[in-house]
């Protein structure tokens, strides 16, 4: 019997006929997240509806020796949700219930395909909300959240997915049901989030509701020198403020969007930087005065604050579309994502600048900047394979300058498998061997998600060429 | 209560804190590295001196509580991250496992050896975050060397919400962690003996008096008894078990801690 | 729209992202990739590149209900509908498809055809009929006729004086099943200072594009374009024609001159003063009343706020917002007719949020949508009324 029909007419058997998907459509619009430069088909693709019917899937794959990954909106940007070695595509998108809204607790239970900004909008009319808040929110999943550990730009203040996540319901790669909660003991939900659905399915989740703040406050400075701006960043935290959000954008992204969308700053701008405090009225006031007072000491050229919602929202347009805007340049853009202290800012730009040029690619930065969480987005045609390579090859070389600074390969978008070759700059052979204990601790097998996170897997290698090999 | 090495908590022994001694400080990127042998009233000194702090507002730094049942500042780093030792802020700062954001730490398995995990810089996702089973693990996983921790202004707010009064109880304890709703009751409850912490995060700690179980059991995160390690969950225990075997096959640090009833 | 018609070039202008997922209705419903419009657009693009043959895609392109939500929800601005419709025209329509067209919009034949349908068993296509369409038994009732509305004469001594002109396009559905909603809107004209001036050319093409007839549509938008005197705005109350007419320019560079002038008939009320004529009008007394957006208006021409700022300027009537208000209800021209069942779940999700809303009235701008609303009302005990705006607007005046 052909394998498709094998694997569907197995899983048939488990949860019905009509939560299976095959077929060439479904095997291509299945073969890569947003991360499209590494591809690989699915065999057949599944819906469950339910934590057990989640269950009975990896219990079969197990059984039967096949691949399986899960699936949210596939809006990572690490290829964590490409099915590496084919197999069963587990996609979380009709797990999609708010099951329980504990207001006195402030917290909520839902499944996993549960979009973020459906959480919010939950319990928006109690003063409540997810305070996790990726660019995708409107689409990005709770499961996807979970796997990913997503940041945003309002992390700064309120930390990314994992502590906000109070319990959590894992398919571990046996099929065993682990009900997660935090309490005594080792954190175990802090290592699940952030895990890319290597150690299992999460199907459900206890998440933590923040009250919205009573009270917010949102300013914009133009800067003539980079420098300055990344001054200004570092004065302004080292001076007891933390805002909710603190982000910076680079001459080549705002002229994007002054193509794009007819954004107005001074011509003389290099840096842009968007800051958001919140809290109670008067000390989010006085924090934001105190952001004001660090624009005039670092020299900014211009200088505005929001004075209402719709103003906020046109303050914040600039960061919001600026992806966006680079998508209206070329066929390609991909971002990505580094860390590095913030205190080597204007040296980590000034390396990634010089790093496009010798490879004669396009570049902007969008800057989670309080984080010193940097987003380098090359934009490129992905039909041109010199061009690939050189994007590849100076993504690279860019995290390799941030491992350089004392930084991290990924601050939020993953290792997948994007970055499996770069986890070496970071770890020693002993550091990764450890890791590959640890995920071993959640019974884990060859068959969960494989090929992710950690470099030199078995019987993963002779796929990698594979993988690029569909994309050229 | 003496500093350091002979401090018991659950009736479990720590080990004497490893002889270095080293402190790395950056105040521009609020991040600094310490040995896991000095004392968190140590740490938080050095922090100061560059104005700087680790918000831990619990049990509590400047109460006269802070004297029960341990002095938070007689704890070494690596207590207080094996004990992830609670305290009063957690709502707005969060708790060590938000804070620790790299270890090093001895491979139980291979003496000598010396692992790094998580990162130094204040947000990674890069590999499995090891770091965080170290806390709250009791040390059972192993010896932790160094930790880089994310560290704060000075002038952040520090107001924890004190509650209750009547002082530290001398008698055996049980610190709990309940949800908001619950705390109006238990205060109730436990009357004056009660002092519970940051309504918020709502940590309350109460007498057991003469009564073998606690007065009420609410529907709280976790229960822990001055004196007993808590009771598991499944999950975590079948967790526990295998990490063991990974972590520390030959069991040589807490030894039976986690080892099937 | 784009110049370039080059199907190629437009797909890779989608760098994949996942935005648009949650805004595409048969993506909510099925939780399917290839039922989404990154999934479709993708497909397009290994069908052009020869990764997969061009009937493995035709099922996903058919379950497209064309609402252009997408291109609302994108942030690199990918022009979706205009793939939606090349890719259309290169997989060529179905020959059944093409005849309830051609009768469609053919004013003279539609009426014939609906008239007929009357008398039909269960008001539906014939089953076998349907199956020829659509694979599977009928679920949009055969559309009757709005009936006509007694409205009494306009009394000029209380009007504004007439200050100018526009060109109503009357079109083809909507002359033949809603004409009170023509009659409506002459009169809100007259109500701001407008004189109307009808342009009875039979159909603007707006249904031939959007399933992928584009030299039908040329040859419709051409005639359309010299039966338009020049100079003055064009009106509509039909958000797909006002769409397709926006974007003339793509199916015929000669006519953008013709699309720039296209507004849709709120946008012009709203501009000549309708909330302040609105408030000599007796009103609705208490009425709660709520808005659908057709999706050729709020994702195909991005007009959402201005019907919304006249309803609401309706004296005495409680304006609420629905869940969803700008997902498609399932109606999407001849969807309903040769996608059944899905057009079903979605009429049946929209009916659940307008329930929900407890409105007593919900208006839209497009005669698809309303047809297949009110066969909801009516299935339901005709509890909440269904309304083109204009009904809704002209009937604050009692």
């Amino acid at each position: 019997m052909p394998t498709t029909d094998r694997l569907r007419d197995g899983l048939a058997r488990e949860i019905g006929a009509e939560r299976i998907l095959s077929g060439p459509s479904v095997e291509r619009t299945y073969e890569s997240d947003a991360y499209n430069v590494d591809r690989s088909q699915p065999t057949v693709v599944v819906l469950p509806e339910s934590t057990d019917e989640v269950a009975k899937v990896v219990r079969w794959c197990r059984r039967e020796g096949i691949p399986f990954t899960a699936r949210g909106a596939g809006t990572g940007l690490s290829g964590g949700a490409m099915p590496a070695l084919g197999g069963v595509v587990i996609s979380t998108k009709k797990l999609n219930r708010i099951l329980e809204i504990d207001l006195p607790n402030r917290r909520m239970r839902a499944q996993a395909g549960v979009t973020n900004i459906a959480l919010s909008k939950a319990v928006a009319a109690h003063g409540l909300h997810f305070a996790p808040d990726p660019s995708s929110q409107t689409v990005a999943t709770l499961g996807g959240n979970i796997a990913e550990n997503s940041g945003g730009p309002h992390t700064l203040k309120y930390g990314v997915t994992a502590p906000h996540i109070l319990g959590l319901t894992l398919i571990d790669a046996e099929g065993e049901i682990l009900e997660l909660e935090r309490g005594f003991g080792p954190d175990w939900i802090g290592m699940v989030v952030g895990s890319e659905g290597t150690l299992g399915v999460v199907t459900e989740a206890w998440v933590r509701l923040t009250p919205v703040p009573e009270h917010v406050e949102t300013a914009l400075a133009c800067f003539g020198t980079v420098r300055e701006a990344s001054e200004c960043v570092s004065a302004i935290i080292s001076r007891g403020v933390l805002p909710a959000a603190l982000e910076m954008m680079d001459r080549n992204i705002l002229m994007a969007l002054r193509a794009a969308f007819g954004l107005e700053f001074p011509d003389a701008t290099q840096a842009m930087l968007l800051v958001e405090c919140d809290g109670p009225r008067e000390a989010c006031r006085q924090e934001i005065e105190a952001v004001e007072q660090a624009f005039r000491d670092f020299g900014a050229i211009t200088q505005q604050r929001a004075r209402d919602a719709a103003e906020r929202a046109k303050l914040w347009t600039a960061r919001k579309k600026g992806v966006g805007a680079m998508g209206r340049l070329a066929p390609s853009v991909v971002t990505h994502d580094g860390v590095i202290p913030r205190s080597k800012l204007p040296e980590m730009l000034d390396a990634v600048y010089e790093i496009a040029a010798r490879y004669q690619i396009g570049v902007a930065n969008l800057f989670h900047a309080g984080d010193g969480n940097l987003h380098p987005c090359f934009y490129f045609d992905d039909r041109d394979p010199r061009q690939v390579e050189a994007v590849v090859a100076a993504g690279t070389e860019v995290i390799q300058k941030c491992i350089e600074l004392g930084g991290s390969v990924t601050g939020e978008h993953g290792i997948g498998v994007e970055k499996l070759d770069l986890m070496g700059l970071m770890f020693s052979p002993g550091d990764l061997a450890y890791q590959a204990r640890l995920k071993e601790i959640f019974g884990t097998n060859e068959l969960c998600n494989p090929c992710k996170v950690l470099p030199n897997q078995r019987g993963c290698q002779e796929h990698r060429l594979r993988w690029r090999g569909v994309a050229t | 209560m003496a500093r350091g090495g002979d401090v018991r908590f659950w009736g479990l022994d720590f080990p004497e804190p490893l002889p270095e001694r080293e402190a790395e400080i950056s105040a521009a990127d609020l991040v600094a590295t310490f040995s896991a042998g000095w004392t968190l009233g140590e740490v938080q000194s050095m922090l100061r001196s560059e104005g700087l702090l680790i918000p831990h507002g619990g049990l509590c730094l400047e109460h006269p509580a802070s004297q029960w049942p341990v002095r938070a500042a007689d704890l070494t780093l690596e207590q207080a991250i094996g004990f992830d030792f609670p305290h009063a802020l957690g709502h707005l700062y969060g708790g060590w496992t938000d804070w620790v954001l790299g270890l090093t730490v001895e491979d139980a398995n291979s003496p000598g050896s010396e692992v790094k995990l998580g990162s130094r810089v204040v947000k990674s996702v890069a590999g499995y975050d090891g770091q965080k089973l170290f806390c709250g693990a009791l040390g059972a996983f192993g010896r932790i060397v160094s930790v880089t921790l994310r560290v704060y202004p000075l002038s952040v707010p520090l107001h924890a919400d004190l509650r209750g009064s009547g002082g530290p109880p001398s008698e055996d304890c049980v610190l709990h962690r309940v949800r908001p709703a619950d705390l109006a009751a238990l205060e109730a409850t436990v009357g004056e003996h009660a002092l519970a912490l940051d309504r918020l995060g709502a940590w309350a700690v109460y007498p057991l008096g003469q009564k073998e179980d606690p007065p009420l059991r609410f529907a709280g995160d976790q229960l822990w008894r001055y004196g007993q390690v808590p009771e598991l969950n499944p999950a975590a225990r079948r967790l526990l078990t295998q990490a063991k075997v990974q972590l520390d096959p030959n069991d040589q640090h807490q030894p039976a801690l986690w080892r099937p009833a | 729209m784009s110049n370039h018609h080059d199907l190629e070039e437009l797909t890779t202008h989608c760098i994949r992202c996942g935005f648009c997922l949650e805004s595409c209705p048969t993506f909510k419903i099925t939780g399917a990739e290839p039922e989404s419009p990154r999934g479709r657009i993708y497909l397009v693009r290994g069908a052009l590149e020869g990764k997969l043959p061009w009937q493995e895609i035709q099922e996903p392109l058919d379950h497209c209900l064309g609402c252009r939500a997408c291109e609302t929800a994108c942030p690199s601005g990918v022009e979706y509908g205009a793939i939606l419709e090349l890719a259309r025209e290169r997989l060529g329509s179905k020959p059944a498809t093409k005849a309830l067209l051609t009768g469609l919009t053919n004013p003279g034949l539609a009426k014939i055809q609906f008239t007929l349908g009357r008398m039909l068993p269960g008001k539906r296509m014939p089953a076998a009929l349907s199956r020829l369409i659509a694979g599977s038994p009928a679920e949009a009732d055969l559309p009757r006729p709005q009936p006509t509305i007694p409205w009494p004469e306009l009394d000029e001594s209380k009007l504004p004086p007439v200050t100018g002109q526009v060109a109503l396009v009357l079109g083809c559905v909507m002359r033949v099943l809603y004409d009170p909603v023509h009659t409506a809107t002459k009169r809100l004209l007259r109500r701001v200072g407008l004189e109307t001036v009808e342009i009875a050319a039979p159909c603007c093409g707006a249904l031939h594009a959007h399933a992928g007839m584009l030299d039908e549509a040329r040859t419709r938008a051409q005639q359309m374009a010299a039966a338009i005197p020049p100079g003055i705005p064009i009106v509509l109350n039909s958000a797909g024609c006002g769409s397709t007419m926006r974007e003339y320019g793509f199916l015929d560079p000669g006519l953008s001159g013709i699309a720039n002038r296209v507004r849709d008939l709120s946008e012009i009320l709203l501009e000549h003063g309708m909330v302040e004529a609105l408030r000599e009008a007796q009103g609705f007394g208490g009425k709660r009343i709520t808005y659908h957006d057709a999706c050729h208006l709020a994702h195909g021409q991005k007009v959402t706020q201005p019907p919304r700022e006249l309803l609401k300027a309706i004296p005495g009537a409680e304006f609420v917002e629905i869940d969803e208000a700008d997902t498609c209800c399932g109606s999407a021209g001849i969807y309903n007719v040769v996608q059944p069942q899905m057009a079903r779940a979605l009429l049946e999700r929209k009916w659940g949020h307008i329930a929900a809303s407890g409105a007593s009235l919900v208006s839209t701008g497009n005669p698809g949508c309303l047809a297949w609303i009110e066969q909801k009302s009516r299935e339901t005990g005709q509890q909440i009324a269904v309304e083109h705006t204009a009904i809704t607007l002209e009937r604050a005046w009692g």
